[in-house]
């Protein structure tokens, strides 16, 4: 362990008291009651309140099994006439689910990021955990799957929607290597989803190729396919592919058959869609809505809304498959109408900004499309992100432009290495806010090609509920560099010779003890530094 | 003199007018102090809490020598249960082979072509299954509410595949998950979306549902 620079933390929200200060809500954390002067090494995962099962959560997305709902009997009349008859008919629930962030795409584009080859990783486990196997436990008949795109309430309904369905689109080709549907979306950029030339060549620098200009139609085709494969390969925690047991790669690959609507409309619908902005999980205030339009604020609401734009692929019971005439959802490259006819007949107000900021978890009325509502109803996947950010430094106490860091994020497994933006900032989603989380940083290296050494590491607290003074005080301590391995006294003394001067009457004496003022003092100082971090203006 | 009966869940003419000694249900359902119920409910439809009046039973006399056998028929009256089936589609599951557990018997049969069933069932019959080939679909036998009924709404919704929610009843879910039901079955059938099962949406149900 080296000697850990100053880090700061705070959990972004406009204009509020960062986290380190604010009274945690009682209905977050649920940690057990015995509380000791040992850090706090018991992790709790929130279980959804939507019931269901989560499988995993990764920074870029969840895996999910819903709820069962208990089989309702058919209530029937019976017939002494020749009239009367009972109509019993089946409805679509899904099973699971699986969701990926924004994150995992190129921002405002549909172009997949090699990282989300994590999350297909849990989609392959998901699909095969809901697959039916035959008398010989063979794989016999798989989940059907459907795709729904959405986008957030920023900027136009039709743009939102053709995004949101390009996005769609994206997962859905990728998932059955039809590189004709990406090569459609490379011809036809819309804003700034523009394929040619940086998607190209992030392709091919993810794949090792020389990273060439413009590249033929026959050699773009042979350059999505080997992406999407290098996507849909499993791999281990060293990035090596995973073997099964005949020593062959293990890779997610479906066909058009293993969807909703069997592959059978040209357009794909009852495949995969985009429901624009017209399904958020968040809806600011019109108070935030209106102070986020100061142009300055773009890039805040965009970190903001991060949560709405997302894509989730829903499985249904192996079998059964839909008549796209029967499937409400307009195909992904068509206008908003179709989508328009099945809103809830209050839309309008679910879709204004009102008083307060709403979410689906809390206020269960974001959704304005009626069907998607019942569709996704009680899905642990559509839940809202909780972003949270670290400023990175180095020894001397100056943040480290461009960082390379990875986050272990409570229980979860170690992100893939990522940067920090140039003001040493990274900003992590997640689903939950645990109560901890281990970053490792070093400097960027000096030669592309150096594999970054994480030379520093902390484990840092990330809330701090419930909690009596005394362990609040080691666990702020700590986040500010003085670890809570050593002895409590000899932080709290070391905090007072090096801070206390900036209290007001400055501390006279540093013994180690956590009087009224030192308290104080600390509570200050964690504020200041996150208010530090919060006046640094985000990338 | 004949007495008020009040209808229970699961009630129905003909196995009220059975319990009561009726050969044919029509005896209790066409007495004239049944008029007023007849004017607004199916006999095989009830509501809890409806009253029914089961007149007395009327005694046949029939001379017959001593000494003779003699042959005395009871035609019981029947019931049927009629359903049509449909996919996730809303097409008919045509000519699909399954089986109907009532009681002690489950009698293989057959949909027909418009997936449709029309069986024979005994006047006891409550609680019943359907085994389709890849699943089972229990069925509770005159326990369907009158359509004016927001029961009765809920459980043709819930049949028809619209009505999804096990939350508690009057809840915000439950209430949510009613109107969800409502308005799209509206939306499906070209009908006013506006989330309330008036008479126009009523009627509408009772024609898509068939009772």
């Amino acid at each position: 362990m080296n000697e850990a620079p100053v880090i700061e933390f705070r959990r972004w929200r406009p204009n509020d008291i960062p986290l380190a200060v604010e009274p945690v809500p009682a209905k977050v954390a649920t940690t057990s009651s015995a509380r000791t002067a040992k850090p706090a090494r018991a992790l709790v995962e929130r279980r959804p309140e939507t019931g269901g099962t989560t499988h995993s959560i990764t920074s870029g997305g969840v895996t999910a099994t819903h709820r069962a709902l208990p089989l309702l009997r058919a209530r029937v009349a019976p017939s002494v006439s020749a009239e009367p008859f009972n109509t019993i008919k089946q409805s679509v629930v899904p099973l699971a689910c699986w969701r990926a962030h924004d994150l995992r795409f190129e921002f405002e584009s549909s172009f997949v990021l090699p990282e989300m080859r994590a999350e297909i990783a849990d989609l392959k486990e998901l699909i095969d955990r809901h697959t039916l196997t035959n008398a010989q436990g063979e794989a016999a008949q798989r989940a059907s799957l459907t795709v729904f795109g959405h986008a957030d309430p920023t900027g136009n309904d039709e743009f939102n929607k053709a995004l949101s369905g390009r996005r769609a689109q994206a997962v859905y080709a990728m998932l059955t290597r039809k590189v004709e549907l990406w090569e459609e979306l490379h011809s036809s950029p819309l804003g700034n989803d523009k394929w040619a030339p940086r998607a190209l060549e992030a392709m091919q620098r993810a794949l090792g190729l020389p990273v060439s200009g413009a590249r033929s139609k026959p050699g773009r085709a042979a350059l999505f396919k080997a992406y999407m494969d290098h996507v849909c390969t499993v791999r281990d925690e060293f990035g090596q592919p995973a073997l099964d047991a005949g020593g062959q790669p293990v890779v997610l690959e479906l066909k058009a058959t293993d969807f909703l609507a069997d592959g059978a409309d040209p357009g794909g619908k009852g495949d995969f869609q985009g429901c624009g902005e017209f399904n958020p999980i968040l809806m600011f205030s019109a108070a935030e809505q209106r102070a986020f339009s100061d142009p300055l604020r773009k890039e805040q609401r965009d970190e903001e809304n991060a949560t709405n734009r997302r894509v989730l692929v829903f499985l249904f019971r192996p079998g059964v498959r839909i008549k796209a005439a029967a499937w409400p959802c307009p195909r992904a490259s068509e206008g908003s109408a179709g989508c328009r006819k099945r809103f809830w007949s209050d839309a309008a107000t679910r879709r204004t900004f009102q008083g307060k900021r709403r979410t689906l978890e809390d206020d269960k009325d974001t959704f304005a499309c009626r069907f998607y509502d019942r569709l996704s109803n009680n899905s642990p996947c559509e839940r809202g992100l909780t972003s949270f950010r670290i400023r990175l430094y180095d020894p001397a106490g100056k943040a480290i432009a461009d960082a390379p860091f990875d986050l272990q994020v409570g229980l979860r497994k170690r992100t893939a290495a990522a940067n920090a933006d140039e003001n040493g900032v990274l900003v992590a989603n997640d689903l939950e806010l645990p109560n901890r989380c281990i970053v490792r940083w070093g400097f960027p290296p000096s030669t592309p090609d150096e594999k970054p050494n994480l030379q520093f590491t902390v484990e840092m607290f990330l809330t701090h509920d419930d909690l009596g003074e005394a362990d609040e005080a080691r666990q702020k301590l700590h986040n500010i560099a003085y670890d809570q391995s050593r002895d409590p006294e000899e932080n709290i003394a070391a905090f007072q010779r090096d801070y206390g001067h900036l209290a007001s009457p400055p501390l006279t004496r540093a013994d180690g003890e956590l009087n009224g003022p030192t308290l104080e003092l600390l509570r200050a100082v964690y504020a200041r530094c996150a208010q530090d971090l919060r006046n640094t203006p985000p990338r | 003199m004949g007495r008020y009966r009040v209808v229970e869940e699961g009630e129905h003419v003909p196995r009220i007018a059975a319990a009561e000694g009726f050969r044919d249900f029509k005896s209790v359902w066409d007495d004239p102090s049944n008029a007023a119920l007849r004017r607004t409910r199916d006999p095989c439809v009830l509501n809890p809490g409806d009253e029914l009046y089961v007149p007395d039973k009327e005694y046949k006399a029939v001379v017959a020598e001593t000494g003779k056998t003699h042959l005395f028929v009871v035609k019981q009256g029947l019931l049927r249960l009629r359903l049509v089936v449909k996919d996730v589609s809303n097409e008919p599951l045509s000519s699909v082979p399954c089986e109907l557990r009532a009681g002690a018997s489950a009698p293989a049969v057959t949909l027909d072509a418009n997936g449709g069933l029309d069986r024979a069932i005994p006047m006891q019959t409550e609680a019943c299954e359907l085994t389709l080939p890849d699943r089972t679909i229990g069925l509770l036998v005159g326990h369907l509410d009158p359509l004016d009924k927001p029961s009765g709404q809920r459980a043709r919704l819930s049949n028809l595949g619209y009505f999804l929610s096990d939350a508690e009843l009057g809840s915000d879910e439950d209430k949510a998950a009613f109107r969800s039901a409502i308005e799209e079955f509206q939306c499906d059938h070209g009908l006013l979306v506006d989330g309330k099962c008036g008479p126009a949406t009523q009627a509408r149900l009772k024609a898509i549902h068939g009772c």
